[in-house]
């Protein structure tokens, strides 16, 4: 089947482990908003693909799993191998599967699969296929029970919003003083940024980003509240578009009398988790559009001030944490991770590189609380929130790989910077998941950059409330993950202080650009730096929505 | 004829899908009170005396020993909401409402003085800084611990 595929000149990579190609799937997916398939072999390839399922659920990725399967023919008599139903394993972490058992009915099924990959919320899809179906040969298409193009089998028809919604909703949005609009996914999924853009601007509206995507609207724009997170509980009226899953009262930092409209592609999750005072069923883009035309020119002199000013609150508390990590940096000979942020950030926004450039993955734990608050986007599908929701920890490397192939390939928004190096950061909790795909980045020249966060444990070791159990989030100490990229091929990079790493990040750029060459810059830091002992210790306490966001 | 307004003022946060489980309980003399459970799932008591126009968010921390670090940070806080460094629509205006922290054998309650005149703004900004306490205040890695033991923060996500 993936013979099939690839001999289509459809691009195509085969990497190392199933678990992490899917989540480059997904990351592929993620920054481009185009749909990624991924496969693996019967039962183990397929329950080893699990997580990264799973996390491509809650993150409404368009994932197309494609797994084989067994002979139907031998079912039951415990004679091979690798047999299992595969369709209840991915029970609640689907939007639609099926195991295809009819020959001649496999294109009727993958219309079914690619309506729902290109059809309202996005989500993923599992085929399976017993060797039954893989077997089979048809001399033409008059031998398939369906067979019709796609022009018939699914519509790029969107629901427009209806007139009287639109009307209640500019009601609202010119009575608000402060209102904000929630950017989810699902305006980057549909294209909305340029809608969204006049709409804020026509209308001086604020805008704060969600979802596992960003850069829809942009970090730098003195209308995003991305930063401003002292600006959210000001807020008196929400209108959340594209939030394809909705927080809990509480989750997001709002008042508790602000008034909310949510615009989403299909009626049934309207008033889900948050109520609403009025729900518009409608395309994101769509909807965007209809405000734009249908909103008057306004200023809002005294909450844009507002919004400015929270954000500098933002930067002058990453300020301070950043000089506590210098300080703490020094006291231990290693670096802390609001360092690392801050010299990531001052490499990719601030010096030669233009900002807009590189596509950056955030993956890791207590070591995100920090570079998190510093990394940017300033232009869609720029920023690949990786754990977004599910937050499993080790898919960051194929995050990176999916998110490598999408600047390889010019795919979707990423046209513009075909070729560039991606950015990411990890965990050495995580890297040890996902570091064997080092050989699959550097077989197909990727040229990606990975920051590995090395402090020596598990980022729960802060629940390890006795000596006793202290030992089993313990690594070895300082262990060399920079050699075990060297030795597949990559290239390996080892530092202690903020000095090795900006000359680090320097050389592995370079590499990047002259040899399509993968770098993983191993950051030796402290477990210390987890502790009271080193305030604010494992780290800062996140605000949603906004750049410190990872659950909506 | 307070008691209604500042019900009523309660009621809404039940009616917007804010409070869940909201009611009004049996309460001793001339108290009004209720219950109800709102982030987290944690359930909250209120009482409202009409004589003193007092709204008390009854041992809303738990656990703070007086004179207590976290209990100093708090009167602290609480302070801060009076301030001009907050934007106005958001502050805490004395002449409408004042708050007061009281910490009784470590069990922190929160309580409003409404002025009459004022008894459905008060009620709004009283709501409105409990809420602050949970967001804002208690949202700071020095009590991470504290939101796992009393405000049902998953350590998971802590």
């Amino acid at each position: 089947m993936i013979n099939a595929i690839s001999a289509t000149g459809t691009p195509a990579y085969g990497g190392r482990v199933e678990d992490i190609m899917c989540a480059a799937a997904d990351g592929f997916s993620r920054v481009t908003g185009e749909v990624a398939a991924t496969a693996g072999t019967e039962g183990p390839g397929f329950t080893n693909m699990i997580m990264s399922i799973a996390s491509a659920d809650r993150a409404h990725s368009p994932l197309l799993v494609l797994a084989s399967n067994m002979a139907m023919s031998n079912e039951d008599r415990l004679g091979g191998i690798q047999q299992m139903y595969q369709q209840p394993t991915t029970e609640g972490i689907k939007k639609y599967g099926k195991r295809i058992t009819i020959p001649n009915r496999v294109h009727e099924y993958a219309a079914h699969a690619f309506r729902q990959l290109k059809s309202g919320v996005p989500g993923p899809v599992h085929l399976d296929f017993p060797s039954e179906i893989l077997g089979a040969r048809f001399k033409d298409a008059s031998e398939l029970k369906d067979f019709y193009d796609k022009s018939r089998y699914r519509t790029d028809c969107v629901a427009h919003p209806a007139p009287k919604d639109i009307a209640r909703a500019v009601e609202m949005i010119s009575k608000a003083e402060r209102p904000m609009i929630i950017a989810g996914q699902g305006v980057f999924y549909r294209k909305g940024w340029e809608a969204l853009k006049r709409l804020a601007e026509k209308h001086e509206v604020a805008v704060v980003e969600s979802g596992p995507v960003r850069g829809h609207f942009g970090d730098d724009h003195r209308l995003s509240a991305n930063l401003a997170a002292d600006a959210l509980g000001s807020v008196d009226l929400i209108v959340f578009v594209g939030q394809y899953l909705m927080p809990n009262v509480g989750e997001y930092r709002f008042n508790p009398d602000v008034k909310a409209i949510r615009v989403h592609p299909v009626a049934e999750d309207l008033g889900r988790n948050w109520p609403l005072d009025l729900g518009i069923v409608s395309d994101e883009k769509a909807a965007l559009e209809a405000l734009a035309d249908a909103l008057p020119k306004k200023a809002r002199a005294a909450w844009v001030t507002e919004l400015a000013a929270a954000r500098k609150k933002f930067e002058a508390q990453n300020d301070e944490y950043y000089a506590l990590g210098v300080k703490y940096s020094q006291q231990t000979g290693t670096v802390h991770p609001a360092v690392t942020g801050k010299l990531m950030a001052d490499f990719l926004y601030n010096g030669k590189i233009p900002k807009e450039q590189t596509t950056y993955v955030q993956g890791g734990w207590t070591g995100a609380g920090y570079t998190r608050r510093w990394m940017r986007a300033h232009r869609p599908g720029q920023f690949n929130n990786a754990p977004y929701q599910y937050y499993p920890i080790g898919p960051d490397v194929g995050h990176l790989l999916g998110a490598g192939a999408a600047m390889q390939l010019g795919a979707g928004p990423q046209k513009a910077y075909q070729g560039a190096p991606v950015f990411g950061f990890t965990g050495d909790a995580g890297v040890a998941y996902s570091i064997m795909e080092f050989d699959t980045m550097t077989k197909y020249r990727i040229p990606a950059i990975m920051t590995v966060h090395n402090n020596n444990a598990w980022g729960m070791i802060t629940a390890a409330n006795t000596v006793r159990s202290h030992h089993m989030y313990l690594f070895q100490e300082n262990l060399r993950y920079d050699r075990i990229a060297e030795a597949l091929g990559a290239r390996g990079e080892y530092v202690t202080t903020p000095e090795q790493y900006t000359a680090a990040l320097q050389r592995a750029y370079d590499a990047a650009v002259k040899d399509k060459a993968a770098t993983l810059i191993n950051v030796q830091s402290s477990r210390q730096f987890l502790t009271n002992q080193f305030p604010p210790g494992a780290q800062p306490r996140n605000v949603e929505p906004g750049v410190t966001a990872y659950s909506h | 004829m307070s008691v209604s307004i500042v019900t009523a003022g309660l009621e809404h946060y039940a009616t917007r899908g804010m409070f869940r489980s909201f009611s009004a309980v049996a309460s001793r003399g001339r108290l009004a009170a209720f219950e109800f459970v709102w982030i987290r799932d944690v359930r909250f008591r209120v009482t409202y005396d009409p004589v003193r126009r007092a709204l008390t968010f009854v041992d809303l921390l738990p656990e703070v020993p007086a004179r207590s670090a976290m209990d100093r940070a708090f009167r602290a806080f609480v302070h801060s909401r009076t301030l001009p460094s907050v934007p106005a629509h958001r502050r805490l205006d004395p002449r409408r409402v004042t708050a007061d922290v009281r910490n009784r054998q470590g069990a922190v309650s929160l309580v409003f003085t409404l002025s009459p005149r004022h008894l459905e703004h008060g009620v709004t900004r009283s709501v409105h800084l409990v809420h602050e306490v949970i967001m804002d205040f208690l949202n700071d890695s020095l009590y991470v611990d504290y939101l796992i033991a009393h405000f049902n923060l998953n350590p998971e996500m802590a």
